[in-house]
């Protein structure tokens, strides 16, 4: 959620500000576009006009310069007087025409490199229309139609009138000269293009020109390379009807707009919009003066532009504004980009920062960074950091000193208790210690009574003592007992075990007592193989409370107890024939310190505090308990327990634990040497597990007796470390059936944690006892013994060659290593590079003195690296021996020892651990039981 | 050394520092063929043991006036004499001082104030009922394993 507004944020304030600077770089192109499209158009389509009003002028001006040359042209060759002559000589003579021609050819030869104006052909004719002489440059095509504009000079041509001949697409100057002396008139033609050139070059491509005689009649045009006008047009000019027409009214508009040039919008002969310009021809002198004589106002030229070309300028000229707008676009894109990334960028920085924030990082800031603005937003969010992490650290420090306050009154709570405990622990002990005076002494008294030394009376008093005290000792307990379950110091441990064995021995503990009042008790069990999964201990201290108020309360008839199952749960109940429990009285008796007593009552021995206990210890048990009872007729208590006692959290997972800790790997590493761990306790299990593993062995779990058996059978481990608590039974049980099957027999066995009967665990093959707590090295030092990877030394310093040989040999065997030194000097340079597990010292040497010796280790500590012991033949002193117990220095008398006492010795010397295997688990026989006194 | 085992009756140490209880002990085992033998400190007490090594000790765990106590005194007898019982003879009745002797090698508690017939009962179970016969018994197997289930030595 938060991230998708970030982006929407983050992409909406980069696109605007990329829009508006794209939007702000494309302003002058629009603008542009905008100023061309709409009001631009007149003003440059009158700036147009005014160019064609200009090139129409300037091709007039062409126009007159041509037809000035061609008179210049006209004009010298009529000065040549011999031509002249010769064409009046009226040539009519092949010969003489001939000749007239070479002199026209020398003429005009003559004028080709005097005169600027290109001309095609010249033609002199006589004023009968005879050709007098003619020159026409080689391969030139003869001119044509020369009758036809010769018949309109015999009509009388005005002088320097320019015709126009279609079929050679130029212009042809017909100029009627006087000859002079009167000869006659001589006509002279000059052909020329050069005008139709002037006049393109100066127009361009693009434009048409025509230029009009005085009536508006074409006398030359069009002169752009266009074709003008269709179908077979007779007139000179080459235009069709429909162009002439339109000719005529182009004319007829520019003549009623005036003046010696101009422009409009018209049409062009093709009837297409156009701008024309008009402007008249100034003909030189001569022509003008003809022109004036007839009345007219000279030519006209006429140019026109179609207007969709006006356009084509423009495009050359827009090129520049886009490419500006484009430019533009691009540096301000850029701009923009790094501007909206330089805004963004410290705002997203600042967005990290502000969230770290509010994570609970109230000490940290944001860094102002960015424009102004976010510097100030920068400044509020620190400003507001900056209250939070006050209101923080008040509500922090509130919060600490509540939980020191809650912490305080806890301890004191706790401390209180454990005075409490403390105190009970200690009065209770206090009180013990006189009345194991009263009470021993008592039964001795009156034990002694009976040989006759007491009266009857006597034997009343001391019973009653006895009784006080015996009650007076069971209330010590009780309160005891109440103070560790109130106080949630009592395990519950659930085992599942036969409730019909609990139930007899418990009934059979009261049977006597019950005998000696004359009561029956009896047991009546509905389903014998019941099991149930409960804490034994606690179920067997409850009923043992029940049974014992049954007793006690019951004067005559009988104590029965019975068991039946009901679904999950099971009832146990106690009844009794007593006197009854008065209803009112039913709340209260299992409260502490209340017990029921009233005159209609017998006084009772007890404390009250066994129902109490009973019912703390039940619900522990997750049951409950009730009372049933009519008053003289009896009570009965029924304890109703779950069958399966149902697990906390914690057991749960242990159980879980238990499961994946006790399974079989699939595939067992084949060169680790496989470890077979065996404890009820899961925790324990987990223990080994790890120091077994890191310990560089395989680890194998079991729980029971039936899985640990059946794991050595088949799996045959190198070595076995068992608890001597298991699931279902003690570790005795599976050291003894583990040693009876000859296929496990010869596995190394360590015990872990306490083993209580060395003897026994010898001859069962224990070959090491892991003292609690257990650490890496002392798990590797024996599993590498076990499993034969590394030894253990015992070192003796003794003179006698006969007590080390005899030692020697208990060695042999066992698991131990042994070296013997003669003299102290031969040990002590020993210790100097090696330590041995155990340092056996004669007292009595040569030389130097064991006392020495052991002094000496004592003292510099290094007792707490091996164990050194005395070994000796002879009685010691009290004062030896105390020296020795100060010293904690143990002893071994040489004398009537046997190697089962000897290595029995050797397993307590090290401390319960790191002890060698016994000859048992090297696969020799155990020694028999009756060896084990010898030492004694 | 062994032809005089066999005919010594049992060696029964009494280890506490006040007379009483001693005596109450020594009373309660006369006339049984055993040995008795008396200690009030932890000094005598280990030069005893270790002269007349007794088959059984009771104990006293808390010894006023000696360089140890009883819990250290029981856990140096067990280490010299594996074979040797030591019971422990105490007025706490809290687990922490049943749990001090069972790990100091301590084979039964007994709770003070003691039943007459708790301490035969240990003395015979441990000793058998008087003076062992020639070759005598070894301790019975899993007894070790009673010490804490023995309903008398277990009672608080």
């Amino acid at each position: 959620m938060a991230v998708a507004i970030r982006r929407r944020l983050h992409w909406s304030l980069r696109q605007k500000l990329l829009v508006l600077f794209v939007v702000v770089s494309l302003l002058p192109l629009v603008s542009a576009v905008a100023v061309v499209v709409t009001g631009g158009t007149e003003e440059v389509i009158s700036e147009l006009l005014e160019l064609q009003e200009r090139r129409a002028v300037q091709a007039s001006r062409a126009v007159a310069l041509t037809v000035e040359r061609a008179l210049a042209v006209l004009g010298s060759i009529a000065a040549e007087k011999d031509l002249l002559d010769a064409a009046a000589a009226a040539p009519s003579s092949r010969s003489a025409r001939a000749e007239a021609t070479q002199r026209l050819d020398a003429a005009v030869r003559r004028l080709r490199s005097d005169v600027t104006l290109e001309f095609a052909a010249l033609r002199i004719c006589d004023g009968a229309g005879r050709v007098v002489a003619e020159t026409v440059p080689a391969g030139a095509e003869p001119a044509a139609g020369g009758e036809g504009w010769l018949g309109s000079a015999r009509r009388g041509p005005a002088v320097g009138e320019v015709l126009w001949c279609s079929g050679h697409r130029c212009v042809r100057l017909a100029v009627p000269m006087r000859l002079p002396g009167g000869a006659g008139v001589l006509e002279g033609l000059l052909v020329t293009d050069e005008v139709l050139g002037h006049i393109a070059d100066v127009l361009g491509s693009k434009h048409s020109s025509l230029v009009l005689g005085p009536a508006g009649e074409v006398v030359m045009g069009p002169c752009s390379r266009e074709r003008v006008g269709s179908g077979g047009a007779p007139a000179a000019s080459g235009l069709g009807p429909q162009a002439l027409r339109r000719a005529r009214a182009v004319f007829e508009r520019a003549s009623s707009l005036g003046g010696a040039w101009g422009s409009f919008l018209g049409r062009d002969l093709q009837g297409r919009e156009a701008l024309v310009g008009y402007a008249r021809v100034e003909l030189p002198g001569a022509v003008t003066a003809a022109r004036s004589a007839e009345g007219g106002p000279g030519w006209w030229l006429l140019s026109f532009l179609p207007r969709k070309r006006v356009w084509a300028p423009f495009r050359r000229r827009l090129w520049v504004p886009a490419v500006a707008a484009g430019v533009t676009v691009l540096v301000l894109a850029v701009v923009g980009w790094v501007v909206s990334r330089s805004a963004v960028r410290p705002l997203e920085a600042m967005t990290a920062q502000a969230r770290h924030i509010a994570e609970g990082h109230f000490e940290e800031r944001v860094t102002p960074a960015g424009s102004i603005e976010f510097r100030q937003l920068a400044g509020a969010i620190n400003a507001m950091a900056e209250r939070l992490a006050e209101v923080d650290s008040l509500r922090t420090e509130e919060l600490m000193e509540r939980q020191a306050l809650l912490e305080r009154a806890n301890r004191d709570l706790q401390e209180m208790n454990r005075y409490k405990n403390e105190f009970l622990a200690n009065v209770s002990h206090e009180l013990r210690t006189p009345l194991n005076t009263v009470i021993g002494f008592t039964e001795l008294a009156l034990e002694g009574g009976r040989a006759g030394a007491l009266s009857e009376r006597q034997r009343k008093h001391l019973q009653r003592v006895l009784r006080a005290g015996r009650q007076l000792r069971d209330l010590l307990g009780e309160v005891l007992d109440l103070s560790a379950i109130e106080a949630g110091r009592v395990e519950v441990r659930a085992e599942t075990f036969r409730l019909a064995t609990l139930l007899r021995r418990v009934v059979a503990e009261f049977r006597s007592r019950a005998a000696e009042k004359g009561l029956e008790t009896a047991l009546h069990l509905s389903d014998p193989g019941l099991t149930v999964t409960t804490d034994r201990q606690k179920l067997r201290q409850i009923l043992s409370n029940l049974l014992s108020n049954a007793v006690k309360f019951t004067d005559s008839g009988r104590v029965e107890v019975s068991a039946q199952p009901l679904g999950s749960m099971v009832q146990i109940s106690v009844a009794d024939t007593g006197p009854g429990i008065p209803p009112e009285a039913k709340e209260v008796i299992f409260e502490p310190f209340r017990q029921l007593d009233g005159s209609t009552t017998r006084l009772h021995e007890g404390a009250g505090l066994g129902l109490a206990i009973c019912q703390k210890l039940t619900r522990l048990l997750g049951g409950r308990i009730t009372v049933q009872s009519t008053l003289g007729e009896g009570s009965t208590f029924r304890l109703l327990l779950p069958r399966l006692l149902r697990g906390t959290e914690g057991e749960r997972e242990a159980e879980e634990l238990g499961r994946l800790l006790t399974q079989v790997p699939a595939r067992p590493r084949p060169h680790t040497p496989l470890v077979l761990c065996v404890s009820g306790d899961v925790e324990v299990l987990e223990e080994l597990r790890r120091l077994v593993q890191d310990g560089g062995y395989q680890f194998l779990g079991a729980r029971t007796v039936a899985e640990a058996l059946n794991r050595a059978r088949q799996l045959r481990p190198a070595c076995i470390v068992t608890d001597m608590v298991l699931a279902d039974a003690d570790g005795w049980e599976f050291l003894e059936l583990l040693r009876a099957d000859a296929s496990t027999a010869g596995i190394p066995v360590a015990v872990r944690g306490y083993l209580g009967d060395v003897e026994r665990g010898t001859r069962l093959g224990v070959g090491a006892v892991l003292a609690e707590p257990m650490t890496e090295e002392a798990l590797r030092a024996v599993l590498d013994r076990l499993t034969g990877v590394a030894q253990h030394w015992v070192w003796m310093v003794d003179d006698d060659p006969a007590a080390r040989a005899l030692v020697r040999e208990f060695c042999r065997g066992s698991g131990f290593a042994f070296r013997a030194f003669a003299s102290v000097g031969e040990v002590r340079r020993e210790l100097e590079r090696a330590r041995p597990q155990v340092l056996l010292v004669d007292l009595l040497l040569p030389g130097e003195s064991g006392w020495a010796l052991l002094e000496e280790l004592t003292a510099s500590g290094d007792t707490l690296q091996f164990e050194v012991a005395v070994i000796t033949a002879r009685e010691l002193t009290p004062e030896q021996e105390r020296w020795l117990a100060r010293r904690a220095v143990p002893v071994i008398i040489k004398s009537g020892l046997t190697r089962e006492g000897f290595l029995a010795s050797l397993m307590g010397l090290v401390d319960w651990h790191q002890v060698p295997r016994a000859a048992a688990a090297g696969g020799s026989a155990p020694p028999g039981p009756s060896e084990a006194h010898d030492d004694v | 050394m062994m032809s005089e085992t066999e005919q010594q009756p049992a060696t029964v140490l009494v280890v506490d520092d006040r007379e009483e209880h001693r005596e109450l002990i020594v009373a309660s085992l006369e006339g049984r063929g055993y040995r008795m033998l008396e200690a009030a400190d932890a000094a005598s007490a280990l030069e005893v043991a270790r002269r007349e090594r007794p088959q059984l000790v009771f104990l006293d765990l808390q010894l006023r006036g000696s360089d140890i106590d009883g819990v250290g005194l029981a856990r140096l007898l067990k280490r010299e004499q594996p074979g040797m019982r030591v019971v422990a003879y105490s007025a706490w009745a809290i687990p922490e001082w049943r749990e001090r002797a069972r790990q100091a090698g301590c084979d039964a508690y007994l709770t003070k104030p003691v039943e007459l017939a708790q301490v035969r009962r240990v003395a015979a179970r441990y000793l058998g009922s008087g003076t062992p016969p020639p070759g005598g018994e070894g301790p019975q197997p899993g007894g070790p394993a009673d010490e804490q289930g023995d309903p008398e030595a277990a009672e608080p």
